[in-house]
């Protein structure tokens, strides 16, 4: 084979780019000792990934012009990804990588790349982005050590705006329904890099705090002025007192100063309290308040420590949705929160608190994409027992599920899917065909066909269209939303015609003539499968044994159950099944430590950047699975305290 | 509910109206009053889910075509409009959430109703304003306003709040004298200014780490800011100018309405997407803005209209265009025709402050995220111009761009495709809007500058 070290020296640039991440990080003393397997650090003999020995110098600058006009518009000139398409650093084997060009890409058009293209895409791909695992690997290998978050400054979501606020001065929730919703990535809406402040956030801000400052003083004055407003000192004291639990950390004396401005004779017109109210409201409209800083200061290997201040924020957001309480705050003022220990006993105590259980419940509406059950349209003449008390019932249930399992010291990810429970009130039961427990919300046994997570009506209504089930979205939200494989859209000019309501078909005969064809087939093999399995659900959650006057097939075949190209084939009957088959997958279990992590963390990690999330994942399995641990182990990995 | 009251010295600035809004808006007034060169303006208008190539483009001539099936609804107002044939858009992703990325980027990172917004910023008191309806219900395909690299400008849905961000609340009244508004609006600069103190010492402690995040929102600040301080108004306000005209049907949301809100009501569609072109409509005939954007829904639209069966985006996959399907989704996209008529009528019959109708100073481009909403592709996009641009624009025309562009092709791309690359569009409009340095905006695959002919 030839060098590609001597003979292209360009690649071994983008190889340091690739791996510097890890690297760069090793044998700190006091650093967290991130690495990879391998842990090359770029020396001459760790050239690109795989390629035949016949590929020729010619061939590679055709690839790499090629990748310029092809490929680059959506992989990035350094195949490091952009919002169009994915990072190349992944090692998916050279033969590979060449069928999947020559069949898919450039996406939607594979046609202007044929096989000649696609070969020499592949070299000058492998060759200069893909990180092998000698060298690391670029996500597809085994990590030994962990990844940091990037630096960050974390908009609150209105979620957490609304808790804070009601921590932070004692008043009701205020309503944020004004403020911009968030925008939503993977999934998740309190992703830091998505979320910016625009003129209307700002427009927003100033109402909330003018009508807050004014609630606070009309009804919670004597906690916001601490003092005699005619005493000298009052003002700063109001400044300091107040700051410290907005800012999360005590201000500084530049800052004190700032907003001790705000107490000028011109603004106040010797009114105290007029004061008082400047200042909760530049408080409140304070990027200091807004954001919750994950920016750290810098430590002799190049990261950055979160304060322990940050530590506390990071803490309480993550567990309990909100800012943190006097005992964090204190235990930030004494220099704590360094510690594994310290931060698993603050945790631990945390998840004591009422809230804990609300955060988690909306973890799990975010990660399995219930959060329309609430409002989504569902044809009432189809779907006439669909009432809002239903659905209401029904993200109950999922809650009192979700929540029952992760604060259940034995529970583990083995339940989440096999439960042979439902949570049901008259509605609910009425509705799944159980009998009523009478009144309120209960345990009760499973009907046949129902139990564990994709039993959940909120689940089976979320993933369905308005009028029928949907094999497509069922079986891409068991890729993508439990077992973290992302399927690329439909390509560009394929007819993606669903086939039109026929009541003399079930909706899987439709499908199945649908993705017979080869150009749909290629990625429906992996999807209608397992959707196909769960057609014992309606559009919206309610079991059935026949659609249209037939009797339902509710077998299914996954295809790749720990990987797309796994070519493993599973054949299964009905939702207990699947849900067997999904309990025992390490892709699954990993899976639910990935997005618990997308969650608590707020940031995309691609390949290269997602060892934290694995060892997340290593972790949860080393622990015997237990839903309870996956709350605590984020704060136990070394990289809940580092920043890059 | 705002039509009953309306304080005329409030109604220009917002939230901030009730404090300062009086030496503007006498100063745009007087402005207006000795007829002001007009302000060109844009409004970027957003229908869901493509369409029917064969059955949306007229056929004919430039100046003698016929419009189709789906166009027919504009026949009242087609003197008014550019009628585009021919255009695609190359690169970036596919499908609807790429489409919808790159309608208004052209796959660059800003889209362009931001980014004209931010040129003009400090003519007038909003940069730019987003409006919907019904973007954010069920939207998992995401909106066509971007302020940074996936940093999505999200619409608001709610006419009202909208309004009432945009003119004030009306009925306030506005509080006291002019010596309230002066301590109320110095009490909120104060306010501001040290949210501005806290960004900058942010940005000095953290250095290049999120420094984009910190400057974007700084800007956001001062655009604030600067609608209190009056430093705003680049031009006369229309005579039709009257914010207090909305809403005479006396929509209001219903705080009984939580799923789904009143505003996301399938029964209320056509009620919002009208108020909010007439919002669209008064912001830009008083200055409250030079550029506005409008989604009627989203990609892959859930919404069900004029009791069809099938969801739009159902009613998009028609397979063939006579099935019950294909004529359902014309139907639909009829709809969508009709109220882009009513808009381009509302801004003719609305005079700007030059003597000619608003229309005839507004560029408005109608545009929506596919080609043939069947096939997902980005082919012979349905995107049409309305209004002349302040005389920029030429209308009553239809322009064909097909098999135009004889190339070079850049390597790969598909040779048979000889449409020519919408991002041209984009730079076309930024010049008759007066950026006229740009020539290029995202794709440059086919060259740069704006669209021959046009």
């Amino acid at each position: 084979m030839r060098s590609s070290a001597v003979s292209f020296p360009l690649v071994l640039v983008f190889i340091f780019i690739g791996t510097s991440a890890c690297t760069g990080l090793i044998d700190e003393v006091e650093g967290p000792g991130f690495e990879r397997a391998g842990g090359a650090s770029g020396e001459d003999d760790g050239p690109g990934a795989e390629l035949p020995d016949d590929i020729t110098p010619e061939q590679l600058a055709h690839g790499e012009k090629l990748y310029g006009e092809l490929c680059a518009s959506c992989h990035g000139d350094d195949g490091q990804g952009t919002a169009f398409g994915v990072a190349l650093t992944r090692d998916l084997g050279f033969d590979n990588l060449v069928s999947y060009i020559d069949a898919s890409m450039p996406l939607g058009a594979p046609e202007a790349c044929d096989e000649v293209c696609a070969y020499d895409v592949a070299a000058y791909v492998q060759k200069t982005f893909v990180i092998p695992a000698s060298n690391g690997g670029g996500g597809a290998v085994a990590c030994t050590g962990e990844t940091p978050a990037p630096r960050m400054l974390r908009l609150m979501t209105r979620r957490e705006y609304e808790h804070t606020i009601v921590d932070l001065l004692g008043v009701a929730a205020p309503d944020t329904s004004n403020v911009p919703v968030e925008p939503r990535v993977r999934g998740f809406d309190n992703n830091a890099a998505a979320s910016v402040v625009t003129s209307r956030h700002v427009d927003e801000y100033v109402a909330l705090a003018e009508k807050l400052a004014a609630d606070a003083l009309a009804t919670q004055r004597g906690r916001l002025v601490p003092c005699d407003g005619n005493a000298s000192g009052c003002d700063r004291q109001v400044i300091e007192t107040l700051g410290l639990r907005a800012f999360r950390r005590p201000l500084s004396s530049d800052e004190v100063s700032a907003y001790l401005a705000l107490f000028a004779g011109d603004l106040t017109e010797g009114n105290f309290d007029a004061g008082v109210a400047l200042v909760v409201q530049a408080m409140l409209i304070s990027p200091n308040f807004l954001y919750r800083a994950e920016m750290g200061r810098e430590q002799d290997d190049g990261t950055f420590a979160l304060t322990p201040y940050e530590t506390a924020s990071a803490l309480s957001y993550t567990l309990i949705g909100s800012m943190p309480d006097a005992e964090l705050l204190a235990a930030a003022a004494e220099g704590q929160l360094g510690s594994t220990r310290e931060l698993e006993d603050q945790a631990r105590r945390l998840l004591e608190d009422p809230r804990a259980k609300d955060q988690l419940a909306e973890f799990a509406t975010q990660w399995l994409r219930t959060e329309s059950l609430l409002s989504t349209n569902k044809d009432g003449d189809i779907y006439p027992g669909f009432s809002d008390a239903v659905r209401t019932a029904m993200a109950e249930e999922q809650r009192r599920f979700v929540t029952g399992l992760f604060f259940d010291a034995g529970a583990t990810f083995d339940d989440l899917f096999n439960a042979d429970y439902v949570y049901v009130n008259d509605a609910l039961a009425s509705f799944y065909g159980v009998s009523s427990p009478g009144g309120d919300f209960a345990q009760v046994d499973a009907p046949t066909g129902r139990g564990g997570l994709l039993g959940l009506g909120a689940v089976m209504a979320s993933h369905a269209h308005s009028n029928e089930s949907s094999p497509i979205r069922r079986g891409l939200f068991v890729r993508d939303r439990i077992l973290c494989q992302e399927l690329p859209p439909p390509p560009a000019n394929l007819d993606t015609t669903p086939p039109g309501l026929d009541f003399s078909l079930t909706t899987r005969e439709r499908f199945a003539q649908h993705t017979s064809d080869q150009a749909c087939a290629s990625c429906h093999k992996f999807i209608d499968g397992v959707g196909f399995g769960l057609e014992g659900f309606d559009g919206v959650g309610a079991l059935r044994t026949s659609e249209n006057g037939k009797p339902l097939d509710t077998s299914g075949t996954l295809v790749g159950l720990e990987s797309l190209t796994g070519g493993d084939v599973h054949e299964f009957d009905g939702p207990r099944e699947l849900s067997r088959l999904l309990a025992g997958s390490e892709s699954a279990q990993a899976c639910v430590a990935r997005q618990y992590y997308r969650f608590a963390r707020g940031y995309k990690e691609e390949a290269g950047s997602d060892c934290s999330a694995e060892k997340l994942g290593d972790d949860f399995k080393a622990g015997g699975l237990k839903l309870s641990d996956l709350l605590v182990a984020p704060v136990r990995l070394k990289d809940f305290l580092v920043r890059k | 509910m705002f039509s009953r009251i309306f304080n005329r010295r409030n109604f220009l600035l917002g939230s901030a109206a009730t404090v300062a809004a009086a030496s503007p808006l006498v100063n745009l007034l007087g402005r207006a009053s000795v007829a002001a060169a007009a302000p060109t303006r844009a409004l970027f208008l957003y229908f869901p889910d493509g369409c029917i190539p064969g059955r949306f483009h007229p056929t004919g001539s430039e100046r003698g075509f016929t419009l189709n099936q789906m166009t027919s609804p504009l026949e009242p107002v087609k003197q008014h409009c550019v009628f585009l044939d021919g255009l695609s858009m190359f690169a970036g992703g596919a499908t609807h959430e790429g489409g919808i990325r790159k309608v208004l980027t052209g796959t660059s990172e800003v889209s362009l109703d931001i980014f004209l917004g931010q040129r003009f910023a400090g003519q007038t008191p909003h940069n730019s304003l987003q409006l919907g309806v019904a973007t954010n219900f069920e939207n998992g395909s995401g909106g066509m306003s971007f302020i940074g690299r996936e940093q999505e400008v999200k619409p608001d849905d709610d006419p009202l709040n909208a309004f009432s961000r945009v003119f004030g609340n009306v009925d306030g009244g506005g509080g006291g004298g002019s010596g309230d508004q002066d301590l109320a609006a110095r009490r909120k600069k104060s306010v501001l200014d040290a949210a501005l103190g806290d960004l900058g010492r942010l940005k000095a402690q953290y250095g290049a780490a999120e420094r984009e995040k910190l400057e974007t929102h700084t800007e956001s600040v001062r655009e604030v800011e600067r609608r209190i301080t009056a430093n705003v108004g680049g031009g006369g306000v229309a005579a039709a100018c009257e914010p207090g005209s909305f809403n005479a049907g006396g929509y209001s949301n219903s705080p009984n309405d939580f799923y789904p809100k009143t505003f996301h009501k399938e029964g209320n569609f056509q009620t919002v997407t009208r108020l909010q072109m007439d919002l669209a409509a008064l912001a830009l005939s008083c200055n409250a803005t030079r550029v506005a954007s409008l989604m009627m829904s989203h990609p892959v639209s859930p919404t069900h209209l004029l009791g069809i069966a099938p969801n739009h985006h159902d009613a998009s996959h028609y397979g063939s265009a006579d099935s019950t399907l294909g004529q359902q989704y014309i139907q639909y996209q009829k709809h969508f025709m009709g109220e882009v008529a009513y808009l381009i009528d509302k801004l003719e019959k609305t005079p700007d402050s030059d003597g000619n109708s608003l229309l005839y100073n507004t560029i408005i481009y109608v545009c929506s995220e596919l080609g043939d909403g069947n096939n997902h592709d980005h082919r012979r996009m349905p995107f049409l111009l309305a209004g002349q641009a302040g005389g920029a624009l030429e209308t009553g025309r239809f322009l064909n761009y097909q098999n135009s562009y004889n190339g070079p092709f850049p390597s790969g791309e598909d040779t048979n495709d000889k449409n020519q690359p919408h991002s041209k569009l984009l730079v076309s409009i930024a010049n008759m809007m007066g950026a006229t340095d740009v020539d290029s905006f995202g794709y440059v695959g086919r060259g740069r500058g704006g669209l021959p002919g046009l």
